[in-house]
């Protein structure tokens, strides 16, 4: 993967949070594409290669969950990181999802740039360690 | 073979039949590294969120290293088995 272009998207209604991870990687080789609701990011994932997904589980009309199972019916493997607090009221949400089966990650809610740097790097690059 | 007992935490996002299958290889990885050297704890984060924090994991599926320390924790890729053993190998070739 180390050669072909790397297109990373970020899914959330919260404009700060779009521009943290744009901020966190646009010192990095990774083209990184943002939009603010679901609909709009299962488009972008019909529209064009993305090779890791950032979406926010907390979202008006189209929510995470929403999203995931539209993303899903396109690319079953695509890597999804659903970004959210770990605590048991968030993570219930999820339910459904894990019930029908559909593949995902999750990332912890707040998260700083070097670990949005780390997990991107991870996943789309080689793996590293951290303290 | 690695004489130092490691203790090893695996952080992942449900029990379902894949992870079920990738813990099958990580382990056999693990066998072929450090024989009967090591523990790995599997965790739920979905059961046990509190302790994904207590760990400060920030995404899963993570592995960790809590011994021999220094703690250290890989992000690791259940997609292939070759990125799988990547990650694993850099999370026990870390300088002690």
């Amino acid at each position: 993967m180390s050669d072909e272009e790397k297109n990373i998207l970020v899914i959330d209604d919260e404009e700060a949070v779009r521009r943290s991870f744009e901020l966190a990687l646009e010192d990095t080789d990774y083209n990184v594409t943002t939009v603010d609701g679901g609909a709009k990011g299962v488009q972008e994932v019909e529209s064009k290669s993305y090779q890791l997904v950032f979406l926010d589980l907390k979202m008006p009309e189209m929510n995470g969950v929403k999203t995931l199972q539209g993303i899903r019916k396109l690319y079953p493997k695509l890597p999804v990181y659903i970004v959210t607090a770990f605590h048991k009221e968030f993570l219930t949400e999820l339910e459904d999802v894990r019930k029908e089966g559909l593949q995902f990650q999750l990332l912890r809610k707040p998260i700083g740039n070097v670990e949005i740097q780390a997990l991107a790097q991870s996943v789309l690059d080689k793996p590293m360690s951290f303290g | 073979m690695i004489d130092d007992k490691y203790i090893l935490r695996l952080y992942l996002a449900g029990m379902n039949t894949e992870n079920q299958d990738t813990i099958l290889d990580l382990k056999r990885m693990l066998k072929e590294k450090l024989g009967e050297n090591y523990t790995l704890e599997v965790i739920d984060v979905f059961d046990q969120p509190e302790l994904a924090e207590g760990d400060r994991i920030i995404a899963t599926p993570t592995a960790v290293k809590a011994m021999p320390g220094p703690v250290q924790k890989v992000i690791l890729d259940f997609n292939s088995k070759e990125r799988l053993l990547m990650g694993l190998d850099v999370l026990l070739d870390e300088k002690k």
